[in-house]
This record gives structure tokens, C-alpha cells and sequence, in this order.
């Protein structure tokens, strides 16, 4: 995913390109297919679901807003990836995380710059810290 | 691979998002933003979804107005005699 500005029109290029080049494992279904929403070309968001038989789940999702003082340029602003085990469902049949719960592997920015938890909450382990 | 989905939503359907999650909760969305503690309780993805739809009416608001404004400093002041004529079309009508 581009770490420098961009818009929607350049994203969508970029995550269809790769996506076509997808090959999906025969254990795995996506019980969410990578939705965008967008609401202009510089503010958008994703989701997207994939569930294994082995009752592992992937969660991504991804948002996008334009960059303060730059015209026409969005920056990512909220990121979400979880590996893990189903330990809940939320209202919409989807896996539901919440904090507390313990994932394989969590990447995000929430509450402060972006993070990986491993299979615990805590520690967060900085960006800078992870080879 | 199932095809990319694309969601277009109007600035209607949004605040309509944000009122599902404000019933589902009972907080309002001023109250979500602002106390962090109520986040913990919440499933991640309503969090991530609710953020972004109160993100995205500000964007559509700000886009709102600027098709506004460029509306309004589109329209030409009319003279005397048209605003009569038009007057005269209104009541004609």
C-alpha cells in the first residue's frame, strides 16, 4: 500500500492491478469481498474479510482522507490488519474483535502511530522495533 | 476471487449509518468521539466504520459546499428590466 500521497482514481489502479494477480487458497472464503467506499477522490475507506476452515480469520481495512494543506492528495489516516482465530461474531454474521481479545498477529494505529501486537495485547511493538 | 465491490452512499445514507450505530450503542456520535474509555467496548470494525462515516459526511458537507459557492458565484446579477420580465413570466405562469 503507497505510503505517499495519493487519490482515489490512483488506488483503485494500484489494489485492482494486484488483486487480479490474486489466487485465492481453497481453504479460505471471503466472507466480506474488498468493498470500497468512496465519497471523493480523497476520502475513501475498505474492508475486506477472509475466513480459513481452520477457523483463522484475516481483517483488513484501510481509510483514507485528504492530506491537510495538499489538494487532490489523500493520506492513509486508519489501518486495520488482524490474523487470528473467530472468537465472536458481530451483528452482521462478520468475526468481531474486540481490544481484549487475543489475535495471532495485529497491526494498527489506534490510540497511537501504527503498531503490531503479537498474540497479546500487549506489548505494542513500534514500527521501528519489528525486522 | 470475488469481483472488487464499489458502495456509493450519499450524504443521506451516511448520516444514516451514523444513526445505526448511535441506536446500536446508545451514544451519540459526539459522545463516541469524544470519551475514548466507550471505544473498548465496541467492536473494532464498528469503531473503524464509525469513524469513517462521520469523516466522510464532513467531506461530503465540505463538497456540498463548495458546489455551492461555485453555484452562486456562477449566477450573474439581472438589471431592473429583467427581474420585471421575469416577474411578468412568474405571474404569467
Amino acid at each position: 500500500m503507497p505510503l505517499q500521497g495519493t487519490n482515489y482514481q490512483e488506488f483503485r489502479a494500484l489494489v485492482d492491478k494486484n488483486y487480479d494477480a490474486l489466487v485465492k487458497p481453497t481453504d479460505c472464503t471471503e466472507s466480506l469481498p474488498l468493498t470500497f467506499t468512496p465519497m471523493s477522490p480523497v476520502a475513501w475507506h475498505l474492508r475486506w474479510y477472509l475466513e480459513f476452515t481452520d477457523g483463522k480469520y484475516v481483517r483488513i481495512a484501510e481509510r483514507y482522507q485528504n492530506w491537510p494543506g495538499l489538494i487532490g492528495i489523500a493520506k492513509r489516516v486508519n489501518v486495520a490488519y488482524h490474523y487470528g482465530s473467530v472468537v465472536r461474531r458481530s451483528d452482521d454474521g462478520l468475526p468481531g474483535h474486540l481490544g481484549s481479545d487475543q489475535v495471532d498477529i495485529r497491526i494498527d494505529n489506534s490510540c497511537a502511530p501504527i503498531h503490531l501486537h503479537f498474540m497479546a495485547q500487549n506489548p505494542h511493538y513500534a514500527n521501528s522495533a519489528i525486522e | 476471487m470475488s469481483p472488487v465491490r464499489e458502495q456509493i452512499l450519499s450524504l443521506v445514507e451516511v448520516e444514516a449509518v451514523l444513526h445505526k450505530f448511535e441506536e446500536k450503542y446508545n451514544v451519540s456520535t459526539t459522545e463516541f468521539l469524544t470519551r475514548p474509555e466507550l471505544r473498548s467496548a465496541l467492536i473494532d470494525d464498528d469503531v473503524f466504520q464509525w469513524e469513517a462515516f462521520h469523516a466522510h459526511r464532513d467531506e461530503l458537507e465540505r463538497l456540498a459546499e463548495q458546489v455551492r459557492s461555485v453555484y452562486l458565484g456562477s449566477l450573474t446579477k439581472c438589471d431592473e428590466d429583467t427581474r420585471n420580465f421575469n416577474n411578468n413570466l412568474a405571474l404569467a405562469a
